[in-house]
């Protein structure tokens, strides 16, 4: 089977899918493909690829592999590089990206998300669910400014990625307070007070409403003090933010002013801390991808075959 | 190799550390025996084992076997049963429990214990941390009798144990704050106004037993009818909290100077099939490594884990 490894290529984007150590063992058996330059944002230079045994490849070599791994979805004119009924293994969040969804059917590709694959107790094998939580409230904390421990967190929700920020706000010593879902009903007693307001509410993305009833309305804003930050752990679409005026951002830009607002939203929280998560994926990915290689997808066990999508098949996203 | 599934002994707890569903394969490859009645309190019959490949014997029959498994630590009787040179596969906390290292080493019995099984990312692998808080949160606001919603609810500590019980307190609607290292060290400013307060803290050992976050002078700062959940269980006069010590699933809670404590040895035991459930998925995973290569060729994270008493 021949292996594809993508390199992520947004801006300021430093992480990449697989490292040379886990890539290693895969090598031996199969032909791996790196893209040029993918770790060097974080140090890794092509010859230390090249030296646990895989090949160094042009994009357009790289995306006509069996199997394509990279952390973040590909853009539109990397996927028309893929070979029909090739397989892409990456974050994908389909339900929210109907648009990449029409790409890959249209290019008849084998999806893996690699958020959908989970171990027999349903935990994602693939994740950074706690350090998205500490990362995305840290990166608060810096916009805030003053010291944390001064600070009045408050996280609405509490689920698995709102774990990381309360542990994280507690960790800088900051007051915590988790609103629970009859708290969100009335915002307007729950924001005076506040200086930085997470949003960890897991609302199940519905393709067919285009503006979700926000909890947090424009108005509701002059009701934190100037200065207050809110933060968008999910990163949901315009218009289905429990907060009306977030939007997502981007590495490059990952934080806007609105009324006097600090307003981050990060698209994949995890980036901003390139080293540490890219190995972590990377150890979680290598085994799944040396499975994959040696059995194929019908021999793959049970987490992974749960989680394809055969998109080349007329199969739907659920 | 020979092994063997234990009935836990203790009163009212039902779960059982693995189903026949999970012990199939391994029983496929394997001698194994399991306690009469091992799956009564999850409404698992004997013959289900049976019809999986495994023996149906005797609780002493079980314990002379190479290699015992089960949820809780056994007690002396149960290790008296037990060969010199056998192991015994189940939470141990030894660190904590000085008493059962001696009687391992008196009665030569060696130990893998679960909680100590790591991934390589340092999780533990076998593990109900979470439904440890949650469930440990549930049975307090049963206690307080009242409505949740209506509950200020503080939980000291947020790791894995606290986060289950921030999350049951979330769900019940009950106004949550989280207590962080400054605050747990001015108790006597977070009591006044709690109505549950919830101990999740991992309370270092050079700690135990020397200082105490909330001590028994704290108690009349209490709301009348207050309660306080250890999730944690250390033993007792170990614990952050002075005037608790370990109560058990029968005896769930007792009270001390108006306020009700509970810090029940094995929480996760008020859900006894969805614990199992996971507790079966997991050590069966586990114990698939064990019996593949044996004792003396164990994978590194379970030799992290091995207590070995030579015969």
């Amino acid at each position: 089977m021949k292996i594809g490894v993508a390199a992520e290529n947004r801006p300021l984007e430093k992480r990449v899918a697989l490292q040379p150590e886990e890539l290693k063992s895969i090598a031996k058996n199969h032909q791996v493909f790196v893209e040029a330059g993918a770790g060097l944002s974080l140090g890794i230079i092509d010859a230390e690829y090249i030296a646990v045994g895989c090949k160094i490849a042009p994009r357009e070599k790289v995306y006509a592999a069996d199997l394509v791994i990279r952390i973040k979805e590909p853009n539109h004119s990397e996927v028309k590089l893929m070979k029909p009924h090739s397989i892409l293994m990456s974050m994908m969040h389909l339900r929210c990206e109907p648009e990449l969804e029409r790409n890959l059917v249209k290019q008849k590709i084998i999806a893996i998300p690699l958020e959908n694959i989970k171990n027999s107790i349903g935990k994602r094998i693939v994740e950074a669910v706690m350090d998205c939580g500490r990362i995305g409230v840290d990166f608060g904390f810096k916009l805030w400014g003053k010291d944390p421990a001064k600070a009045k967190v408050k996280i609405m929700g509490y689920g698995n990625i709102s774990r990381g920020a309360v542990q994280e706000a507690a960790r800088k010593l900051a007051h915590v307070e988790v609103l629970n879902r009859k708290h969100f009903e009335e915002m307007e007693k729950h924001l005076p007070g506040t200086d930085i307001l997470v949003d960890a509410v897991n609302r199940p993305f519905r393709r067919a409403v285009k503006h979700e009833l926000p909890f947090v309305t424009r108005e509701m804003l002059k009701l934190l003090k100037p200065g207050s930050v809110i933060i968008d752990l999910v990163s949901n679409p315009v218009g289905h933010a429990p907060v009306e005026t977030m939007k997502p951002t981007t590495l490059k830009d990952p934080y806007f002013v609105l009324d006097g607002i600090y307003h981050t939203s990060l698209w994949g929280w995890p980036a901003m801390d390139p080293e540490k998560i890219s190995k972590r994926y990377s150890m979680q990915i290598a085994p799944l991808v040396k499975v994959i290689a040696a059995r194929g997808l019908d021999g793959a066990p049970p987490p992974i075959k749960n989680a394809v999508i055969r998109l080349d098949r007329g199969e739907k996203v659920v | 190799m020979k092994l063997a599934i234990a009935k836990e002994a203790r009163l009212n707890e039902r779960r059982v550390v693995i189903l026949p569903k999970e012990l199939k394969s391994i029983a496929a490859k394997h001698q194994v025996l399991v306690e009469r009645d091992l799956g009564q309190g999850v409404g698992v019959a004997n013959q289900e084992y049976e019809r999986v490949g495994a023996t149906v014997v005797s609780k002493t029959e079980v314990y002379a076997c190479p290699l015992v498994v089960r949820i809780k630590e056994p007690i002396e009787a149960e290790l008296k049963l037990m060969r010199p040179g056998s192991c015994i596969f189940s939470m141990m906390h030894l660190r904590s429990r000085p008493h059962l290292v001696s009687l391992l080493k008196r009665y030569k019995v060696s130990a893998i214990s679960m909680e100590d099984i790591r991934d390589q990312f340092g999780t533990r692998v076998i593990e109900a941390l979470h439904e440890t808080g949650y469930l440990g949160m549930m049975k307090g606001f049963e206690l307080w009798g009242k409505e949740p919603a209506r509950a200020v609810v503080k939980i000291m500590g947020y790791g894995n144990v606290a986060q289950g019980a921030i999350q049951a307190a979330a769900r019940k609607f009950a106004k949550v704050i989280v207590l962080n290292k400054r605050d747990i060290n001015v108790m006597e400013k977070h009591i006044p106004g709690t109505d549950i307060l919830v101990d999740g803290i991992y309370w270092p050992y050079h700690l135990r037993g020397k200082a105490y976050l909330v001590t028994r002078k704290m108690l009349k700062l209490f709301k009348p009818g207050a309660v306080i959940v250890d999730l944690v269980a250390n033993p007792a006069g170990k614990s952050p909290i002075e005037t608790v010590h370990p109560t058990t699933l029968a005896d769930i809670s007792y009270k001390t100077d108006g306020v009700l404590h509970a810090a029940c040895w094995g929480w996760p035991g008020f859900d006894p099939v969805g614990v199992s459930q996971r507790y079966s998925l997991q050590v069966s995973t586990v114990l698939r490594q064990i019996t593949k290569k044996g004792l003396t060729n164990l994978p590194e994270p379970i030799k992290k884990a091995y207590f070995e008493v030579k015969p």
